[in-house]
C-alpha cells in the first residue's frame, strides 16, 4: 500500500488491510525524501497512471481510494 | 485557514462556515472531518500551509498554494463531480457513496514537472 500519514482514506484502507488479516507492506510518501520519493512517486505513476493515495497494490491489480468492495476482492482475488 | 488553528476540534466550526459561504456541505463522518483537520495541522506544521490531507506537497510554495484546502480546484471539481479531491467538502445534493471512487488529480500535471 502507498499512502500519505496525513490522508484520512489512506488511514481506513491501513485499517481494513489491517483487520482482513492480510500480509502488506506500506509505503509512506511523505516520510519519504529527495531521490527516494521522485523514485516511488513514479513508480505510483507507473502503477496507476495517477498520483492518487491510497494505492493498494496486488500483483498486476490496484485498487486507487478507499472502497472496501474492491480491496475485498482485490485481497481474496 | 488564515487563523491559526491548532486543535482538530477547531476546524469543524471552519470547514461548516467554508461550505455554508460555498453553498457546499461537509462530510458527513465526524471522525473522517477530524482526520482531515488533523492532517491539515500537520501539514501546515511541515510546510506552513493546509495543504490538502490527500495530496503530496511539491515543496514549491506558489504550487502547494494551489493546493491549500479548500484548493483551487474545489469548486469545479464539487460542480463536476459533487466532491473535491480530498471528499471533505460535497455539493449539497450529493449522495455519500461518491466519497468511494477517487476523482481526477487536476494538480497532476505539477507532480510531471
Amino acid at each position: 500500500m502507498y499512502g500519505l500519514t496525513t490522508c484520512p482514506h489512506c488511514k481506513k484502507t491501513l485499517e481494513f488491510l489491517k483487520n482482513s488479516g492480510t500480509d502488506f507492506e506500506i509505503i509512506w510518501l511523505d516520510e519519504l525524501e529527495g531521490e527516494e520519493r521522485k523514485r516511488v512517486v513514479e513508480e505510483i505513476h507507473r502503477i496507476s497512471g495517477s498520483f492518487s493515495v491510497p494505492l493498494v497494490v496486488k500483483g498486476s491489480k490496484y485498487v486507487v481510494g478507499y472502497d472496501e468492495e474492491a480491496l475485498r476482492e482485490l485481497i481474496g482475488g | 485557514m488564515g487563523v491559526e488553528r491548532t486543535k482538530p476540534e477547531d476546524y469543524l466550526e471552519i470547514f461548516q462556515r467554508i461550505a455554508e459561504k460555498k453553498g457546499w456541505k461537509v462530510n458527513e463522518d465526524r471522525e473522517m472531518l477530524l482526520e482531515f483537520a488533523r492532517g491539515l495541522i500537520e501539514n501546515r506544521r511541515r510546510y506552513g500551509l493546509a495543504i490538502c490531507p490527500c495530496r503530496l506537497a511539491t515543496g514549491k510554495r506558489e504550487i502547494d498554494l494551489l493546493i491549500t484546502c479548500p484548493c483551487s480546484y474545489a469548486e469545479d471539481d464539487i460542480n463536476r463531480y459533487g466532491k473535491c479531491y480530498c471528499g471533505l467538502y460535497l455539493r449539497n445534493s450529493a449522495d455519500e457513496n461518491i466519497l468511494k471512487k477517487p476523482i481526477p488529480d487536476k494538480h497532476l500535471k505539477y507532480y510531471l514537472e
